[in-house]
């Protein structure tokens, strides 16, 4: 199945500390990057979406382990165990919130961020500075 | 020395059929051979599963479908591998046809461009079009997938090819065949949506005349193309949305008279196309919404006179066009919004009489702030805005730059002020 997770502004550091937990590597701390989606309120959020495993849910929810290959201590196992906290499933789109790691699930995407509520960020100004800031 | 000789040995030789003729006997083309003199680029082909792994360091093979791609192995014989080492952003193989398929959410691999970069030709085949581009491309970063995760025409690699030095016509037409043949879609025909598929591809410096005749939704398509000099004249019959289409093509100086006689909207479709020196006579005849369409259009130096009979919102539309010195008389029959219109036109002296003769609504706040308007002109548009009698709803007009209003004017600003409107304007009458 596949999962379409928002993470927002406030819980990145620690999303992707949860993200190395789960995921295989350092690199895993780039999981999310980009403020690129935003809901209705203007709240940031960074999303990934990915397909993921049925024990997937149960291992993400279970106690956090140090996972083998960090050897050098690299994760903040604290900074995981807040993001797991925070951590919401859902088998059907539900309102990501800007305090909740909402994971959901659903085979496309964008149609899933769509049901959650989130839009890609478009920065255009529109005052009359005719300066223009495009981005 | 004869092509079909016995004893030739001459390998360059590449028909558009995407065959090559070696020892006189027909070959399959291989795009691998484009890199044979040692040109600098990358080929990527889902097809040739060996090449997949699923993790960055080209290790664990891709084996079977929704395997992720971690590694996707380039077989120009340059080593430009691309790689993704975060495991959520890693696009899925699939098969029938083999792809390498993006959910424009974060999907993309990276590839690292040597020092000089490429400038060329990139063959890119995916589930649902198969075009070549011109390209140029910087040393450093370069995503191979979804610019930034997100943008991307169509849903999957199939293969893609840039070579840094251009192919010529017959050898992008034998990649895109030799892609076709390995399962991408050949052409973008059957595309309705087109919403964000170049979005930001920078690199691009010319676009190919691929068929777009299906297509209806346009929005920011080709926003932020900013390599882009010239546009195709694609068939955009069927397009309804040309919403930020074009917006921040910064680099077009002239731009092709499509058919739009089917779009709606217009919003910010050519939004700070600061290049384009000129506007053809497209066919806006359905256009409703014009809200900057044009909006930092600064190379502008006149406007043609487009059909905006059905236009409603004008609001922002030519803001900050500050070489346009003249505007045509154009149909503002629909129109109930001019907010900042024409707002820091600092060269626009010349408004015709008669423009806002049958206009709906009366909200000119900021439209000709900071203009250049002689006293004819401003004269023009106050006793336009009379004739047209609103007296109802938002009422109220601004002007600063130019020539005050003569008498004629300033009897028409009574009139205006009769009738409940707040007009400001130079002098300060």
């Amino acid at each position: 199945m596949r999962l379409t997770i928002a993470c927002p502004d406030a819980l990145r550091d620690d999303a992707n500390q949860l993200a190395m937990v789960l995921g295989y590597g350092p690199s895993d701390a780039e999981t999310y990057v980009a403020l690129n989606w935003q809901d209705v309120d203007g709240n940031l959020y960074a999303c990934a979406s990915l397909p993921v495993s049925d024990a997937f849910t149960t291992t993400a929810q279970s106690g956090l382990q140090r996972p083998a290959w960090d050897t050098d201590n690299i994760i903040d196992m604290d900074a995981a165990r807040r993001a797991q906290a925070a951590l919401v499933f859902s088998l059907t789109p539900v309102t990501a919130m800007p305090d909740k790691l909402t994971a959901c699930v659903g085979d496309d995407a964008l149609a899933t961020l769509a049901a959650m509520g989130l839009t890609q960020v478009e920065v255009v100004t529109e005052g009359n500075d005719v300066n223009l800031v495009i981005s | 020395m004869a092509i079909d000789s016995p004893f030739d040995t001459f390998t360059g030789i590449i028909s558009p059929f995407g065959q090559r003729r070696v020892g006189g006997g027909a070959v399959p083309f291989s795009p691998a051979s484009l890199f044979a003199g040692g040109q600098e680029g990358l080929l990527l082909g889902a097809f040739d599963i060996d090449t997949l792994f699923q993790v960055s360091d080209g290790t664990t093979p891709v084996t079977v479908a929704t395997d992720p791609i971690g590694y996707f192995g380039d077989k120009s014989g340059n080593d430009n591998h691309a790689t993704q080492a975060t495991a959520a952003a890693r696009p899925i193989y699939q098969t029938g046809p083999a792809r390498a398929t993006l959910n424009k959410v974060d999907d993309r691999l990276l590839v690292t461009v040597p020092t000089g970069g490429f400038e060329g030709t990139m063959v890119l085949a995916t589930d649902q079009g198969t075009a070549s581009y011109g390209v140029a491309i910087p040393a450093g970063p370069y995503d191979i997938g979804g610019r930034g995760g997100r943008h991307f025409p169509g849903n999957a690699i199939v293969g893609q090819l840039i070579r840094d030095g251009a192919l010529s016509e017959g050898e992008a037409a034998a990649t895109e065949a030799d892609f076709v043949e390995k399962g991408a879609t050949a052409s973008y025909g059957a595309v309705t949506n087109f919403s964000r598929f170049w979005r930001d591809w920078t690199e691009i410096t010319s676009f190919p005349l691929i068929d777009t005749s299906a297509g209806t939704n346009f929005i920011r398509a080709w926003r932020g193309c900013t390599s882009l000099t010239s546009f195709p004249l694609l068939d955009t019959s069927a397009g309804t949305n040309f919403n930020q289409a074009w917006l921040g093509c910064t680099s077009l100086t002239s731009f092709p008279l499509i058919d739009t006689s089917a779009g709606i909207s217009f919003f910010r479709a050519w939004r700070g196309c600061t290049s384009l020196t000129s506007f053809p006579l497209i066919d806006t005849s359905a256009g409703t919404n014009f809200r900057s369409a044009w909006r930092g259009c600064t190379s502008l130096t006149s406007f043609p006179l487009i059909d905006t009979s059905a236009g409603t919102s004008f609001r922002s539309a030519w803001l900050g066009c500050t070489s346009l010195t003249s505007f045509p008389l154009i149909d503002t029959s629909a129109g109930t919004n001019f907010f900042e219109a024409w707002y820091g036109c600092t060269s626009l002296t010349t408004i015709p009489a008669g423009l806002f003769d049958n206009i709906q609504g009366g909200d000119f706040t900021e439209a000709f702030t900071n203009t250049d308007l002689t006293q004819t002109s401003i004269d023009n548009v106050l006793v336009s805005l009379v004739t047209s009698g609103i007296a109802t709803g938002t009422r109220v007009f601004n002007q600063s730059g130019g020539s005050a209003p003569s008498s004629t004017g300033e009897a028409a600003i009574d009139t205006l002020r009769s009738r409940g409107w707040t007009v400001t304007v130079t002098g300060g009458y």
